[in-house]
């Protein structure tokens, strides 16, 4: 028989909305940019140190997905970290927005504070969540592109056998880390 | 004694004059390619130049170089085989080859024969270049990925990387903003 849990339904929306978890809308948007990213280095692979697609296939296809995996879950923690920092900023704009819209409600129905504040609440971790997946990403991606032509192109330019993997690892390791 | 000077001056005078008369002309070949980088599908300019460092002309020379197989270069311009009817002392000619290898391997360059009458009269005298020794031929590919300047590809992945960098960073831009301009209306 599986445990109840102990909290209740605001404390699981509230660990919902706080937690590590991501939505489905979250996570979907997180592995379009990890794709997105993961992949457009190869062109530059390709055309300039002349990895060809098809003769490197298979490297490039474990490449991708590893690092798809490795980038979103940097995506993850990165932000879970900015959330809590937006959320703060961005408390005096929602408010406004709030009572501006309340305001340009029909009159004659009153909004208790406590319905104003739950807006305000439910608001703020809306916007708290967008900015911090598009910022996230940025970050993420920035990072990501910027150590890897570092190493890729600078550091490691002529390493043999094939200089992919190696620095994508490295990469990728530095990324989690961060 | 006088008579002997007078013999010994005598003879000093004819031995001058035979030396003065006996004129042969010594070349040198140097062979030297004046590419930096040997490239397949690449034009390679090899330069024979021949010095005629002797105090005659020398005559039918001919240069060979037989280096450049047609199985593994194209002939571009020039020839490898050269004749000239004549060098005179103290003179130098040149003599470009430009062939294109097929193949991109390490190439051993040998020396290149000259063959010339020294002095008139005088049996062939051959001589031999400079050996350039091992030369690296390297693939159009290698070439590319080392030396192409790559500005187009660079400028093709900074517009790839557009909806991966530029399009977050403006909607969280936006947000923010509009934000901040609440919050500030608000304080006011």
């Amino acid at each position: 028989m599986a445990p109840k849990s102990n909290f209740s339904k605001e404390e699981e929306l509230l660990l919902q909305d706080f937690g590590r978890g991501l939505s489905a809308k979250s996570s979907a948007i997180f592995y379009f940019h990890a794709f997105i990213v993961s992949t457009v280095p190869l062109y530059l692979f390709s055309n300039i140190q002349q990895m060809f697609i098809c003769e490197n296939a298979i490297l490039f296809g474990i490449g991708t997905i590893v690092s798809m995996y490795f980038i979103s879950f940097a995506y993850k923690n990165n932000k879970f970290e900015l959330k809590h920092k937006i959320a703060q900023k961005r408390g005096d704009g929602v408010s406004a927005e709030i009572h501006a819209a309340v305001a340009d409600m029909d009159g004659n129905k009153k909004v208790s504070k406590k319905e104003k504040d739950e807006r305000i609440l439910w608001r703020k971790n809306e916007v708290a969540e967008a900015e911090s997946i598009q910022l996230a990403v940025f970050n993420t991606n920035a990072t990501f592109l910027a150590i890897l032509i570092f190493l890729a192109f600078l550091i490691f330019k002529n390493y043999a056998p094939t200089p992919y993997p190696f620095r994508l690892q490295l990469v990728q390791n530095i990324i989690l880390t961060s | 004694m006088k008579c002997v000077l007078c013999l010994v001056a005598l003879f000093a005078f004819f031995s001058n004059a035979v030396i003065a008369d006996d004129t042969t002309a010594k070349l040198i070949l140097i062979k030297e390619v004046l590419n930096d980088i040997i490239t397949e599908g690449n034009d390679l300019s090899v330069q024979y130049s021949l010095f005629n460092i002797g105090d005659g002309p020398a005559t039918d020379v001919e240069l060979a170089d037989s280096d450049f197989h047609e199985s593994e270069f194209e002939l571009v311009s020039g020839m490898t085989s050269v004749k000239w009817e004549r060098i005179g002392a103290n003179s130098n000619v040149s003599h470009v080859v430009v062939v294109k290898p097929l193949k991109a391997s390490a190439f051993n360059s040998t020396s290149a024969v000259v063959q010339y009458v020294a002095s008139e009269g005088a049996e062939p005298t051959f001589g031999f270049s400079d050996e350039l020794g091992e030369l690296s031929i390297i693939s159009a590919t290698e070439y590319k990925r080392l030396h192409a300047s790559h500005v187009w590809e660079w400028f093709l992945f900074s517009v790839f990387c557009i909806p991966s960098l530029l399009l977050p960073y403006l909607l969280h831009f936006t947000s923010k903003s509009k934000y901040n301009a609440l919050s500030a209306k608000k304080k006011h």
